[in-house]
């Protein structure tokens, strides 16, 4: 329980420092987000009552203070661009993106670990060399590739979905699982690849280990060597990087949602850089660095279950 | 017994090396102006044009070996800021400790659990989008962290060898221990790290460059033109196959080579 | 019970046979050491016996019989019926002989759910007599312990008790005292030596040093470069060496604590 506190105050307090950093970058850079608005030939006066409106009047340390409340209390500030608030416009997009994360992670984990051990099967074997040419074969394909593939071939020449034209949840849920189903692939094929390669090089350097000999010397079989020792030993690590992969793909889903024309917030992220309109940015990236800690929280905390080492102290339970 | 060579290493450095001299041709010669639009719009692939043309009627052939050489370009110089810096930070760290190290440290490793390519886009989206030398800062930075993290245990291992305290003892001080007695030996895990980090620039670039904050033209990378190709995918799907397969094989070639330095560091086939 | 005849192994990448030529018995309920310092074959030896030799990467000859079925050449299913069963093996460091992610009952058990049809609950019984028999305290607490929760001496103990729940023929112990410290190695050397008295069972003690092998067995067989340099009653060696080696290693006794451990 004690546990489960401290994290949530990592998790506050690298918010806290990440918003703070930000906010500090977008101060230091920006240049006059006022000017970009109106142009070059606004007049002073315009220019003054855009910043009144937009509080940019105020100084530093005061309007980060009111942003850090409003953000706790559900106000992500307004766009400059859409003069809507920012929750208003990303809230849909974040649950697409965060659908596409989480179908992606769950392809991954499916289709990763028993190739991984599978792959482990094969070590020293005459196709080994070949798997792992393969595997880096995979790791070489960028999900954007792939998005544009899939979508020539079952997009333009099979027509099983339309490219670009993402129906929604509400409309036709079916329709929109398909979509991100394809996108899944496209984001999941190189990280699968990264997962087998490195579960396979964990259960061989686990395999070396002694408590395998002594697991020999009871009378398992390789196969309950693996499955009853090794695996389990295997799995910290394994979770550790499933962990930081899941918070990778949040970032990774940015690029297919382009090209597969997913209105989620990767999409909406980068048009936005583009506009500068920063109270956006502000909080997608403060949204996205929340779930990028969320992710290590929730491997350690599965870690823990796994590894009673790692319980030492007696925090938890 | 280590083997020098092996398997991996061979087939990655032909494919390297032959995308590297393409690319150092296409630099200063290709068999088409790359951005002229004159050899009719949405050819299938010919001999004349080996991988047709585009909706403008430019040579793709042409483009590709520009593209890459722009891409290679691109990627090298990224990763050669963030090996520089990452090793000097990497050396101050793992070599002096302390409370330096920890504070640089604990910085690089909330840097790293950030997914990389937000950072990028943070740091693009301050610098200014649609640069090249923009992105070429932006992803810079960001490998930083993690050549830090790779040298930084390598300096701190090599740090209390014998070898290092006699080389103290006969008088060396700490810049030349460094340079000279610790570096060369920090080279042999910085090769493996510098292709993981080469392939990792390539994709960062092409994506950047993809979303339309990377490189502008006229400049155009394969990331560019990969975008640029995905607007013609019905009328000429040979441009984006192509481009992306010119992407697919050069990261293909470096993570062969970096899997063949691995294994030839350990010592198996 | 156990006859070694002839033995000869050679690794694949290594010119000096590291096993070269060695025979010696061992006679039911008898506690047999094996000495030699690192490097002498001793642990490939006992590692052959226990039929955990990496065959692919040697060349072998010769016979390991062990109540007349051959070790060395049985094929891996046979042997692996053996393993446990047969042939209990304790090993050198028990913090990383054990997996860390088992509870330490349910190692101590493992040999009981892979050669017997024993419902959980008997096996738990068995597990907890095995425990109080090697003298562990609270079993029914060490049972759910991870072995990083026990002392070093705790484990050994455990481990022990793993090798011997089903009475295997020949109990080997691969340096079981080596990593413990002096006092605790005593009141281990103790067990065996009960264990021994107690339930007859034949035991091949693998040590670097000949002091302790003196407290626990009357027979020894003293090892250099792969071959058997001497053997006989421990008394004897100890007070009479024939071969030079032998009386080096009796005069390195008083430096027993420098602790040396195997490749």
């Amino acid at each position: 329980m004690k546990y489960i506190f401290k994290r949530i105050g990592l998790l506050l307090i690298t918010m806290i420092l990440v918003s703070f950093l930000t906010f500090l970058a977008f101060e230091i850079v920006s240049g006059d987000p006022v000017r970009n608005m109106l142009g070059t030939d606004a007049s002073p006066a315009q220019i003054e009552a855009l910043r009144q409106e937009l509080g940019l009047d105020k100084p530093f340390l005061s309007r980060y203070v009111s942003w850090l409340l409003g953000f706790f209390s559900g106000d992500l500030g307004r766009s400059f661009s859409y003069k809507q608030p920012v929750w208003e416009l990303i809230s849909s997009k974040l649950v697409i993106t965060l659908a596409l994360s989480l179908i992606s992670f769950a392809l991954i984990i499916l289709v990763s670990i028993p190739l991984g051990v599978f792959s482990y099967q094969w070590v020293g074997g005459p196709l080994d060399g070949v798997r792992t040419a393969f595997n880096q074969l995979c790791m070489a394909v960028p999900p954007f590739f792939t998005g544009i593939l899939l979508s020539w071939t079952f997009g333009v020449i099979l027509k099983v979905f339309t490219p670009g034209d993402f129906p929604g949840f509400a409309k036709d849920p079916g329709g929109s699982f398909v979509h991100l189903f394809f996108a899944a692939i496209c984001l999941s094929i190189p990280r699968i690849a990264m997962t087998v390669r490195m579960m396979r090089s964990t259960i061989v350097d686990e395999m070396n280990k002694a408590y395998v000999r002594t697991a020999i010397s009871r009378g398992n079989n390789r196969w309950s060597v693996l499955t009853r020792h090794v695996l389990k030993n295997s799995l910290v690590l394994v979770v550790t990087f499933l962990g930081q992969t899941l918070a990778e793909l949040v970032a990774a889903s940015i690029v297919v949602e382009q090209v597969l024309g997913i209105p989620g917030l990767g999409r909406f992220l980068v048009a936005s850089i583009s506009h500068r309109d920063y109270p956006v940015v502000q909080a997608i990236v403060v949204i996205l660095a929340f779930w990028v800690v969320l992710a290590g929280t929730i491997s350690d905390i599965v870690n823990r279950r796994i590894d009673p080492r790692l319980r030492l102290g007696g925090e938890d339970e | 017994m280590k083997k020098r060579m092996n398997g991996y290493l061979l087939a990655g450095l032909i494919i390297t090396c032959t995308i590297l001299v393409v690319a150092l041709i296409g630099t200063f010669w290709t068999p088409y102006s790359p951005t002229a639009m004159q050899y009719g719009k949405f050819q299938a692939p010919t001999l004349a044009h080996l991988f047709g043309t585009d909706h403008f009627g430019r040579d793709i052939f042409s483009r590709v070996l520009k593209g890459t050489g722009t891409t290679l370009f691109i990627a090298l110089l990224t990763v050669g800021i963030g090996a520089v810096v990452g090793t000097f930070i990497g050396a101050v760290t793992g070599y002096f400790g302390g409370v330096v190290d920890d504070v640089l440290m604990r910085f690089n490793d909330a840097l790293t659990a950030f997914p990389s390519i937000l950072l990028a886009l943070l740091i693009i989206s301050l610098l200014g989008p649609g640069k090249k030398y923009n992105v070429i800062l932006a992803l810079g930075i960001v490998f930083i962290p993690s050549f830090a993290r790779v040298t930084r245990t390598a300096f701190a291992s090599l740090r209390d060898t014998n070898y290092v305290t006699s080389a103290r003892l006969m008088g060396a001080g700490n810049a030349r221990i460094l340079l000279v007695h610790l570096l060369p030996n920090v080279l042999r895990v910085l090769l493996p790290a510098f292709t993981i980090g080469f392939n990792n620039a390539v994709l960062a670039e092409a994506s950047m460059s993809f979303l339309g904050i990377g490189v502008t033209p006229p400049d155009a990378s394969l990331g560019y033109m990969l975008s640029e190709a995905q607007g013609m995918l019905k009328a000429g799907p040979w441009y984006a196959i192509f481009t992306g397969l010119t992407i697919v094989l050069l990261v293909f070639g470096v993570g062969l080579l970096g899997e063949g330095m691995q294994a030839a560091e350990k010592g198996v086939e | 019970m156990l006859e070694v005849r002839d033995l000869h192994i050679r690794f694949l990448n290594r010119d000096r046979e590291a096993v070269a030529g060695i025979s010696f018995t061992i006679k039911d309920g008898e506690i047999m050491g094996l000495v030699g310092e690192s490097g002498s074959g001793k642990t490939v030896t006992a590692m052959s016996i226990a039929g955990l030799l990496p065959r692919k990467q040697c060349e072998f000859s010769g016979d390991i019989l062990l109540n007349g079925q051959d070790l060395l050449h049985a094929e891996r299913k046979l042997l692996r019926s053996m393993h446990g069963k047969d042939i209990g093996v304790v090993f050198q460091e028990p913090m990383s002989a054990m997996d860390p992610l088992m509870k330490v009952g349910e190692q101590v058990g493992e040999v009981l759910r892979i050669h017997t049809d024993l419902s959980k609950e008997e096996r738990r019984e068995k597990v907890l007599q095995v425990m109080r028999e090697v003298e562990l305290r609270d079993p029914e607490a060490v049972y759910e312990k991870y072995p990083h929760e026990l002392s070093g001496g705790m484990l050994q103990r455990a481990m022990i008790g793993a090798a011997i729940v089903i009475e295997p023929s020949l109990l080997l112990l691969d340096e079981p005292t080596t990593a413990l410290d002096v006092t605790i190695q005593a009141q281990i050397l103790e067990l065996l030596k009960r264990l021994n008295r107690e339930r007859g069972i034949s035991m091949l003690f693998i040590s670097h040093n000949l002091n302790v092998v003196r407290k626990l067995c009357r027979r020894v067989a003293v090892m250099q470069r792969g071959k058997l340099v001497e053997l006989g009653e421990t008394e004897e060696v100890f007070f009479h060496p024939l071969h030079p080696y032998s009386k080096k290693l009796i005069d390195a006794i008083p430096t027993r604590d420098k602790k040396q451990t195997e490749p």
